[in-house]
């Protein structure tokens, strides 16, 4: 007889040992499938979610099923894993392996080209990537690797609290591939799976020791989402995959590096001024098509530590001589970015050598990506009294700055006409040309040449882009150097960066931050005895130089390239721009997500927010928790009325035993009580007490009343002050404790 | 075990039947309530009692003075080292004016035996007493003799360090329902007992406050107490949890669960209420579970095995952490 009961003793606990591995293994998959999620920010589309749970799935119900018949814990983790890779298998090379699921040396080559298919596709694509199956197969890799570090924690190391570990890496993923830094209801939503974890896979007696450590995790949630941006702000532009490439030419590529969804980190340099433009290549070749860099072959015996004198430059014009620091993050190519006009670089890796007429810099065998160096500078900084004066007879050879395509479509040539005149000085001509663009009603569109078909910088399109009044830097730097030369201007465009965005300010130094939201081509235009002079045509964008200001400007407003602290300016535009947000571009949802201040502002609303709502979690529970015991009582459940008579009490503080008898616990009650209950008090409890029994034990139920629970439950919270109601109500003990089918 | 199962008594019947017994026994027992009250309850709930404690203490006077308060055939066992089974039983004599052998019946036919010292008889001899409890029947000679109805062994012993003494067998320990110990009265008890027993025995004073038909009355109503599903779970999770326990070595069996729910429906008829309430179970599990059950720990200090003294600390444990389900009585 004692043999049957043992096994059936032992059958029982068997069944719950079971129920227990499941319930655990199944929230593990549940917490790793929320904080997955969190991936959606940097992929595309959510099939790839399915793969993924399919292999954590398949990790944590092999552990779970092999554990159910053997206790021993770490082999279950390896079936664990083996179960994980058996669905890689039958998910990504089934043909490959014997049977379908033993992988082969094949499976292994296969796998190696997913992983590679998989690297090369997260390489060239832009966020959000299209998830192709080799980021599919990268992504359950890290599944596997997730879901086998839960089960370890969970099962092996029983340290359930451990699993916030593998949940972390999967959350911060998209931090380290994105600007924009993470979901933050992802985020939250992962800290309520993370607790559910702890209070499943925790033993029941250790639920209360879990607590501190479920605040610690739920306040972590929410400010480690905040905190994150604002501690590493340089990190978090372009620090992910993809390259700026300036190629043969880089005006052929600006377009498609203006509107990437998430800016690349370009490079950064320590100014002792302000911020400056930098300039990578000067195109004076213009045609049909294009602007191009003329032929001139790079002195090959230009050493970039001295540099000729800038073209044109005349003993009598003021000039600033300045120097840079630049470290140059994730532009690739054959050009080095350096400011107008560069006197010497000291600090380069490989032979560099300048053009003599461009002053630009350039390599045969060697990078720019990577590069650090110093760059000393002579800034020229003529009176608008030279610029007016300068001769109009040009040096031999600068006819080649003045040709212009016999396709140009003839209203270039008109509007130059008509906007200049009445305008003497050649260099009165030019403001005329550049306020006729930046002030008038030109708008700045990145999307409407595309749309419109007359995207690109050669004179076929500039017909279009001045009827349409509508287009981005490539063309008001083309049609404004175009017009210049349909003047007798000599000009080119010249493609770089404007001077980024402030990131950090030392007592003598300070350092910006460029991006590709920074790209940039603006014209130059050349004036005999003064040289090639910087002009800033296109509307909302930086600002030409002071001398190269309309007269009409604000002679208050100073200098941006001298020492204004934002040196792009953020003058009105299509589009509302954000402070320090990217007003090269008009801001389309990704543009918006990924500014700094966006994500620092919204975290802080979703803290203050969110940290009062979820520290009132546990008061909600008891008081829902309360509200359905009150329910069950009034439908005949008597037994409820004790468990919450009970859990207020120990919600107040009192020590009773949970597993003590309803007498027993009453008697204790009754008196620690009596001189705060009182007479009624004590025969309101002692009728409960009587109702409760009879109904619970005696062959004669009787029904308790609501009001009678309602009534000792209120004499139980007279009988401590408003600081022991208080804490009751805020942090109740028995919010999380077991069921009540336990009693 | 086939009590008559005639209806049950009314509340105050009931009560004042109790009341007598009561206040008949603690004439001669003074200051041991407790005890008096759960011989009562082993007494109503038809149990067998082991009275456990060192010489002196009024074990034997308990033991009468329950056969005295009940109008019954009562027999009494002095248990020594050289006791046969037959002197419990009863033997087979050759009659010779009917040439048969004739069936002597021994001190076990009555309603209530008392056995004196019953430690002190060879571990034979106890055992001839183990059919006769469970089964309340005897077999001499392959004939099987019905015993009286009710049949209750009221035993004492003692402890088991005391010279002389056998300790009893697992199997008859289990028989017994609940075991209890008198301790030592206090001192106005004693001197109270010195001047009663200055003259004349007290015993016998002691006259029948029930009869035997009465006794059965009662015992039926116990029987009639109710026991709710909550309950009966209660009784089992804790007999269940004596038998996973690490410092348990042979937890309690399921005739000890039998015996702990029985004795609960006494006391709580004792107490008034005709059902069972958890707080029954808790007053009465090391009474009724504790002489049953060994400890892991045995070292051969037999003290701790008989005493029971750490194995009652452990059902007390075993108590304190088993839940009480609450849930609405079964109908």
């Amino acid at each position: 007889m004692s043999t049957t009961e043992a096994a059936r003793v032992a059958s029982v606990a068997k069944h719950y040992r079971r129920v227990r591995l499941w319930s655990i293994a199944g929230v593990l998959a549940l917490a790793t499938g929320v904080a997955a999620s969190s991936l959606g920010a940097v992929l595309a589309e959510g099939a790839w979610w399915f793969p993924f749970m399919a292999v954590v799935v398949a990790v944590l119900a092999s552990g779970a099923a092999f554990r159910s018949v053997n206790s021993r814990a770490w082999l279950g983790s390896v079936v664990a894993a083996a179960g994980g890779l058996v669905s890689l298998v039958l998910m990504f090379a089934p043909q490959t392996a014997t049977l379908g699921i033993i992988p082969t040396g094949d499976t292994a080559s296969r796998f190696g080209e997913l992983v590679t298919q998989g690297q090369a596709s997260i390489a060239v694509q832009r966020f959000p990537a299209d998830a192709f199956v080799g980021i599919v197969f990268l992504i359950c890799l890290g599944a596997l690797a997730v879901a086998v570090a839960m089960d370890v924690a969970a099962f092996v190391l029983q340290k359930p609290a451990l699993t916030a570990i593998p949940l972390t890496i999967l959350l911060l993923v998209p931090s380290f591939v994105r600007t924009e830094l993470h979901d933050a209801f992802v985020f939250a939503a992962t800290a309520i799976a993370y607790v559910a974890v702890l209070l499943v896979a925790s033993s029941q007696k250790n639920t209360r020791s879990a607590w501190p450590l479920i605040s610690a995790a739920l306040v972590l949630s929410l400010i480690v989402p905040v905190v994150l941006p604002s501690a590493e702000p340089a990190e978090q532009l372009g620090s992910g995959q993809g390259l700026i490439s300036t190629g043969v030419n880089p005006i052929i590529n600006l377009s498609t590096d203006l509107r990437r969804g998430i800016p690349l980190r370009a490079l950064t340099y320590a100014s002792e001024g302000g911020g400056e433009y930098l300039r990578v290549a000067a195109l004076d070749v213009f045609s049909e098509d294009t602007w191009e860099p003329s032929e001139n072959e790079p002195t090959a015996a230009g050493s970039v530590t001295e540099f000729p004198i800038a073209p044109g430059l005349s003993d009598e014009v003021p000039r600033e001589e300045k120097v840079l620091q630049v470290e140059i993050d994730r532009i690739r190519g054959k050009l080095l970015p350096v400011p107008y006009a560069t006197a010497n670089i000291s600090g380069l890796e490989g032979d560099w050598s300048w053009e003599p007429d461009g002053l630009t810099v350039s390599t045969d065998d060697s990078n720019s990506r990577g590069q650090n160096y110093e760059v000393a500078f002579v800034s020229p900084a003529p009176s608008v009294e030279q610029l007016e004066a300068a001769p109009t007879t040009l040096p031999d050879g600068f006819e080649r700055y003045l040709e212009l395509p016999e396709t140009l479509p003839s209203i270039v040539t008109e509007t130059a006409d008509a906007v200049t005149r009445g305008e003497t000085t050649r260099f009165d001509q030019a403001l005329a040309l550049q306020s006729f663009f930046a002030d008038g009603d030109f708008t700045y569109s990145e999307d409407a040449p595309v749309a419109e078909e007359y995207d690109g910088s050669g004179a076929g399109v500039l017909g279009e882009f001045l009827t349409a009044k509508s287009g981005y830097c490539v063309h008001f730097a083309s049609a404004m150097a175009a017009m210049a030369r349909s003047l007798e201007i000599p000009s080119r465009v010249v493609v770089g960066f404007t001077p980024g965005e402030r990131i950090a300010d030392d007592s003598d130094e300070r350092r910006f931050l460029v991006s590709t939201d920074n790209l940039h081509a603006w014209p130059e235009l050349y004036f005999p005895t003064i040289g090639w002079i910087r002009f800033e045509p296109t509307v909302s964008v930086g600002s030409a130089p002071r001398f190269a200001q309309s007269v009409e400007d604000d002679p208050n407003t100073p200098d941006v390239d001298e020492s204004q602290p934002e040196p792009v300016a953020t003058p009105t535009s299509t589009s509302p721009a954000t402070p320090g947000a990217r007003p090269d571009l008009p801001l389309d949802e990704d543009s918006s997500a990924a500014t700094p201040n966006g994500v620092e502002i919204s975290p802080w609303w979703w803290l203050v927010l969110a940290l009062p709502v979820l520290l009132l979690i546990p008061a909600l529970v008891r008081v829902t928790r309360r509200a359905l015991r009150l329910a069950a009582v009034r439908r005949g459940e008597t037994g409820t009325a004790w468990r919450e008579v009970r859990d207020t009490a120990i919600d107040l503080g009192y020590p009773l035993s949970a597993t003590a008898t309803p007498r027993q616990q009453f008697e204790h009650l009754a008196e620690h009580l009596a001189e705060h209950l009182g007479d009624s008090g004590t025969s309101a409890l002692s009728s409960l007490l009587g109702q409760v029994e009879a109904s619970a034990f005696s062959p004669r139920p009787e029904t308790v009343r609501a009001g009678a629970v309602t009534n000792v439950l209120a004499a139980l919270r007279a009988s401590v002050g408003w600081r022991g109601q208080l804490r009751a109500a805020l942090a109740p003990r028995t919010a999380f404790s077991p069921r009540d089918r336990r009693g | 075990m086939d009590a008559p199962t005639s209806g049950s008594l009314p509340d105050d019947v009931f009560h004042d039947h109790c009341a007598a017994i009561v206040r008949s026994i603690s004439t001669v027992i003074d200051g041991k309530t407790e005890a008096v009250r759960l011989a009562l309850t082993v007494l109503l709930a038809e149990g067998h009692l082991l009275i456990e404690d060192v010489p002196g203490v009024g074990k034997t006077m308990l033991a009468r003075a329950l056969a005295r308060t009940v109008d019954s055939t009562v027999s009494r066992v002095q248990f020594t080292p050289d006791l046969l089974p037959a002197d419990i039983t009863g033997v087979s004599v050759y009659n010779q004016n009917t040439r048969e052998f004739e069936f002597k019946k021994g001190p076990v036919f009555a309603n209530i035996v008392i056995g004196d010292e019953i430690n002190r008889a060879s571990p034979k001899t106890q055992s001839a007493l183990l059919e006769c409890m469970a089964e309340s029947s005897v077999t001499v000679d392959g004939t099987t003799y019905e015993l009286e109805s009710p049949f209750i062994v009221v035993a004492t012993q003692n402890p088991i360090e005391m010279e002389g003494t056998y300790p009893l067998p697992e199997a008859q320990r289990d028989r017994f329902m609940a075991r209890i110990s008198m301790g030592y009265p206090d001192a106005a008890a004693e001197l109270a007992m010195l001047r009663s027993r200055e003259l004349t025995s007290p015993l016998d004073a002691l006259t029948p406050v029930v009869s035997v038909s009465q006794l059965r009355e009662l015992i039926a109503t116990v029987r009639r107490v109710f026991v709710s599903t909550a309950v009966e779970e209660y009784a089992v999770a804790i007999a269940q949890a004596t038998r996973r326990d690490r410092e348990v070595r042979v937890g309690a069996s399921p005739r000890a669960t039998l015996h702990l729910v029985r004795a609960a429906k006494a006391r709580a008829a004792i107490d008034g209420r005709d059902f069972v309430l958890p707080d029954d179970i808790d007053a009465l599990a090391v009474t009724v579970l504790a002489h049953r059950m060994i400890p892991a720990r045995h070292t051969g200090d037999t003290s701790a095995l008989l005493s029971g003294h750490s194995i009652a600390d452990v059902i007390e444990r075993i108590v304190a952490e088993t839940p009480v389900p609450v849930h609405a009585a079964a109908s």
